[in-house]
């Protein structure tokens, strides 16, 4: 696992790949900050949520390659030929992503530095959104790495995850779309708790945001059951991705 | 060594692999020989690990690779027709992530590496990137992957394809000097190299094994008889009839004939040609038509090969 | 006979990889459903239990003083509030960001007591006939509000009510939040519902006085329900009025409001009175409000308080200085050091034959001075008084039982908008108010709750460190020095690793 996380990550500055990445999140978030501080207060929750926004863009370029890349080059023969195991190559690769995040923390944790320094405030709610950022990073990456897994081809893999990760980010948006086209419908059939039937709909779409579920750790409010569900939802993705790797190995068709 | 029983692959109602049983012997290089399509290197992923099969076991030192996957792994050196290489990396940034995927202890590593590397002759690119070397060394690093971890047994898949004269000669010295200390299945289409290098043959042909057996023996096999070139001064009609009397000769054909040279082909029937040869001494010698050459014409591995698998030949 | 081998061996071979498809579909269906089962269990079971609130003022939780009070109504009591408006998904852009879960807690430790509801009078308009059947509190016009109902009564919550804001911001029309009483408020209205007003106090209005929206609030939180009582030609104190206050009056009383103050002090009544020394009652001797106020043996002098101990002056400013509390008051807030600015000296009138007791309740150190100021507010060096002790607030009350009453307060410190949006509503100089008005009508019930507010996290820079200097340099090092040499970083990298 060490070896393909050493490896994975290393070639994130062997390739142009790594500093673009860690420069366009040093533009993105100085850009932020940099508003704030003209402003003459800076609240550094502000800038970490403004920042998740920018997942759908920084992730899929990060992960993009990192197992199509195998495929179109023939090394992904080594994960099944060798006596490492492929849940250790996941692993790996997802650890080598999200250290590519940490180092782009950097960044904010400077933001931080010469906020402190100018005599601002860095409270609890700051951690609280720095703590979801690292989670929701956590997830994003499982996702941009399926992503990859799917296909040979680095565009391909970089759209895929471009799409789950906006479609992430718009899930209430949908979800209240959906409640109220159901209700339409109901009402267009007379069903007299179309409204409620609706609401209902929306809500239960609702509930899977991830967004909407550590709003309060903004507030200081540290809520177990939010940060449980982003690490599911990795899980989740690194299980497909695992079985898709292993379909490889057993595939018919 | 590999035991490898019955393994079936199929895609779908398509069968790439339709029950294929050998071994592989310890200390033995054994050729893997077919037509394209014929399931050579589908054979070879599955024995490796790369690919699972419908059906059937492979058994690598005992350790059945599904079961035991690990150990049955740390036990081969595979180098894929295209070798695993990550262009982003050097040579030596390469081999060394290779040792860390099998698991070479750190303080063996160095002397494994000099070693490997000597004997591949990479020592003079181990700094360069991978993506800047020539096709040559490419392979060559392909090998060294291979050896990394001391494999007992090496699989190479077509490891000379798309490699010049001269190279191939390096690598066939390579095989011929690793053969020395490894088991190793080499996978080809160039049939003199695996006449060079191989103890045993075995040649599939559309997801079966057509023949199994050591290089003299297969080609013997095949014809069930030997055959003789004489190259000589004289008559070749009239040598042809006398040599048709000769116990054993089974057929005498003309081949060359000009006014100074004769050549005749011999077809014997017994496998061993030295009674035969010898009567055909004499008997020359009394017709006073010298004999410049005589020399076995036993079919290649060529012939046999296109005989079995264009299905005319059985083995 | 080959035949059924082979069949036989297909079909072998099918089962594997047939078994192996469901084992692969399986698990994943197995792992989502594991996934879904154990989210819900963790959100809508356990949610609550696992989630810890470490804001700072536990901006989220409600205090023990409203637990306490919740826990004390009766078994059965139904306070129900109801949000007049759609709730927002995502509270924490909106002005309801400390209100929601604030209430969530309220219903949470209440055990049914209290009960939270969200409905939009626009889509559902019945609830407006629901909670005012008589329309007597006109809620149509009160969406975006929230509505707290005990049994018949009602009171309505504008979350613009919730928070103290910065007072100069406001005078320019901006809304700075300064102070987070969100609890204060629910929580006081809560108790004026279930036990009711307990006096009321009418605050004089019209004599050019600043504004007293948190000194109402202050009187309301105590179950003392604040009336205006504007001036005006028939300016009258109702039979009703428990307590007169006069906030701030930059002008001098009339005539007609000194016979009808005068009569109500005979028959008893309570005055609570602040005035300070400031540029546009430089000039103003108040000359009837003395009238008044020498009934109670008690004089405002038009002079101007000048500290010149510099350990009672605050960063070195003589008119905004510590006082300390007399004998008699030094239990009236948690310390005895309390904030006076730009203070008019008050003393005892010491008019003989007065039978009003008087008490000084603040004083300065004993080298503070005195001063009359002319128009320009330069000070007439022939009124100077230095080197003594001098009050800044003093007390007074007649003889017998239930008498008349008055504190005077020369400094607007304890009762202004100004003041109380800055430092908020659990400032000491607050607290000293309160007791002061506790004294006052004491024999009134009152709201003896203490909910504290909350502070507003304040992220303002230094700004003596955050010049347009330094955030041109902050512009420069992240937005474009970083990125560049990144990108530099990369170029050289590659064309290095290239050749190599």
């Amino acid at each position: 696992m060490l070896a393909i996380f050493k490896r994975e990550f290393l070639s994130y500055f062997r390739s142009p790949v790594g500093y673009v990445a860690i420069a366009l999140f040093s533009f993105l978030s100085g850009f932020i900050f940099y508003s704030q501080f003209s402003a003459g207060s800076v609240n550094i929750a502000t800038e970490v949520i403004s920042l998740r926004a920018f997942f759908v863009i920084i992730v899929p370029i990060i992960t993009m390659g990192l197992l199509s890349e195998d495929k179109k080059r023939g090394t992904d023969v080594l994960y099944y030929t060798t006596p490492v195991s492929l849940f250790n190559v996941v692993v790996g690769k997802v650890l080598a992503a999200f250290a590519l995040y940490v180092i782009m923390f950097i960044n904010v944790i400077i933001h931080i530095i010469v906020t402190l320094a100018c005599g601002g405030d860095f409270e609890v709610g700051s951690v609280g959104t720095i703590i979801v950022f690292f989670f929701m990073a956590f997830m994003f990456i499982t996702i941009g790495l399926f992503a990859s897994a799917i296909t040979d081809n680095q565009i391909i893999s970089a759209i895929v995850a471009f799409v789950i990760i906006l479609i992430t980010q718009l899930i209430s948006t949908i979800g209240s779309y959906a409640g109220t086209a159901i209700t339409a419908v109901l009402s267009a059939i007379n069903v007299s708790s179309a409204k409620a039937a609706g609401d209902g709909i929306a809500s239960a779409i609702a509930w899977f945001d991830p967004f909407v579920k550590t709003q309060d750790f903004r507030l200081g409010i540290f809520s177990v059951s939010a940060l449980i569900y982003l690490v599911s939802i990795g899980i989740l993705f690194l299980y497909l991705t695992f079985r898709v790797l292993e379909k490889k190995r057993w595939s018919q068709a | 060594m590999i035991e490898i029983n019955n393994l079936v692959k199929s895609y779908g109602d398509k069968k790439a692999v339709k029950g294929i049983s050998f071994t592989v012997n310890d200390d033995e290089v054994l050729g893997f020989l077919g037509p394209n399509g014929a399931g050579k290197t589908t054979t070879m992923n599955i024995i490796t690990g790369y690919l699972s099969s419908t059906s059937g076991t492979v058994k690598v030192n005992g350790h059945d690779i599904l079961e035991e996957p690990e150990l049955a792994k740390k036990e081969i050196g595979y180098l894929p027709e295209n070798p695993p290489l990550y262009t982003d990396m050097t040579v030596n940034e390469y081999l060394n992530f290779i040792c860390d995927l099998k698991g070479v202890a750190k303080d063996k590593r160095k002397e494994q590496l000099v070693n490997i590397k000597s004997m591949v002759k990479i020592d003079d690119v181990q700094n360069r990137l991978i993506a800047n070397l020539s096709k040559g060394y490419k392979q060559r690093v392909g090998i060294a992957q291979a050896l990394v971890g001391n494999p007992k047994i090496l699989i190479l898949d077509e490891p000379t394809v798309g490699l010049d004269p001269n190279q191939i000669i390096e690598i066939r010295r390579l095989i011929k000097s690793l053969s020395k200390t490894h088991s190793i299945v080499i996978s080809s289409h160039i049939l003199s190299e695996i006449q060079e290098v191989a103890d045993r043959v075995v040649i599939i042909n559309r997801g079966k094994i057509a023949a199994i057996d050591t290089l003299n023996d297969l080609s013997k096999r095949l014809s069930g008889q030997s055959k003789l070139l004489l190259t000589f001064r004289g008559s070749v009609k009239d040598s042809a009839a006398k040599i048709r009397t000769i116990k054993g000769v089974s057929a005498a054909v003309p081949r060359v004939v000009d006014n100074k040279i004769a050549q005749l082909e011999i077809t014997v029937s017994a496998s061993d040609t030295t009674e035969v040869r010898t009567q055909i001494f004499y008997m020359m010698a009394n017709e006073g038509w010298p004999i410049l050459e005589m020399r076995s014409l036993d079919p290649t591995l060529e012939e046999v090969f296109l005989n079995i698998t264009s299905g005319k030949g059985r083995a | 006979m080959n035949k059924t081998v082979s069949k036989v061996k297909t079909q072998k071979s099918d089962e594997r990889s047939d078994k192996l498809k469901l084992y692969s579909v399986g698990s994943v269906v197995i792992l989502i459903a594991i996934v879904l089962l154990v989210n819900v269990l963790f959100d809508k079971i356990l949610g609550k239990a696992l989630t810890f609130d470490f804001s700072d003022a536990l901006a989220n939780t409600i205090s023990q003083e409203s637990i306490d009070y919740i826990n004390g109504l009766p078994e059965g009591t139904k306070i129900q509030i109801v949000g007049l408006f759609e709730k927002p998904a995502n509270v924490a852009q909106t002005e309801y960001q400390y209100i929601c879960p604030l209430l969530d807690d309220y219903v949470k430790c209440s055990k049914g007591k209290v009960t939270v509801e969200y409905v939009d009078p626009t889509t559902q308009p019945t609830i407006i006939s629901q909670l005012d059947p008589n329309n007597s509190y006109n809620l149509s016009s009160q969406a975006g509000n929230f509505v707290v109902k005990y049994n018949d009564k009602l009171k309505t919550i504008s979350p613009y009510d919730c928070y103290s804001y910065d007072e100069t911001y406001l005078q320019q029309g901006y809304y700075y939040v300064t102070g987070n009483n969100v609890e204060y408020t629910f929580t006081n209205t809560m108790y004026i519902l279930t036990n009711g007003y307990s006096c009321k106090a009418y605050l004089i209005t019209g004599l050019e006085e600043d504004g007293s929206n948190y000194l109402a609030k202050i009187l309301d939180s105590m179950a003392i329900e604040p009336i205006g009582l504007p001036v005006s030609e028939n300016f009258v104190v109702p039979e009703d009025c428990d307590l007169i206050v006069m906030n701030g009056p930059q002008n001098d009383i009339s005539e007609k409001m000194y016979v009808e103050l005068s009569a109500f002090v005979k028959r008893g009544g309570k005055l609570f009175i602040a005035v300070d020394f400031n540029v546009i009652n430089v000039t103003e001797k108040y000359e009837r409000l003395n009238k008044l106020l020498n009934e109670m043996n008690l004089a405002l002098d038009p002079y101007l308080i000048a500290e010149n101990d510099s350990s009672y002056q605050l960063s070195g400013y003589q008119l905004d200085h510590i006082v300390k509390a007399c004998e008699g008051f030094t239990n009236y807030a948690e310390i005895t050091l309390l904030h006076s600015t730009n203070a008019r000296s008050v003393r005892s009138a010491d008019i003989p034959g007065n039978t009003f007791k008087t008490a000084p309740v603040l004083k300065t150190s004993d080298k503070a001075a005195t001063t009359a100021l002319d128009q320009y507010g330069n000070a007439i060096e022939s009124t100077m008084v230095s080197g003594k002790e001098f009050y800044v607030a003093m007390y007074s009350a007649g003889e017998g039982t239930d008498p008349a009453k008055a504190f005077v307060f020369g400094t607007m410190n304890f009762t202004s908008d100004q003041y109380i949006s800055s430092y908020g509503i659990s400032d000491t100089n607050v607290d000293f108010f309160k007791s002061s008005i506790r004294e006052l009508v004491s024999t009134k019930q009152f709201n003896t709750l203490n909910v504290p507010t909350k502070n507003v996290e304040n992220f303002e820079l230094d700004a003596t460190k955050a010049t347009t200097a330094s955030s041109t340099a902050v512009l420069i090092i992240f937005m474009i020095l970083i990125p560049v040499l990144l990108v530099a970083l990369a170029v050289v990298v590659y064309t290095k690793r290239k050749n190599l």
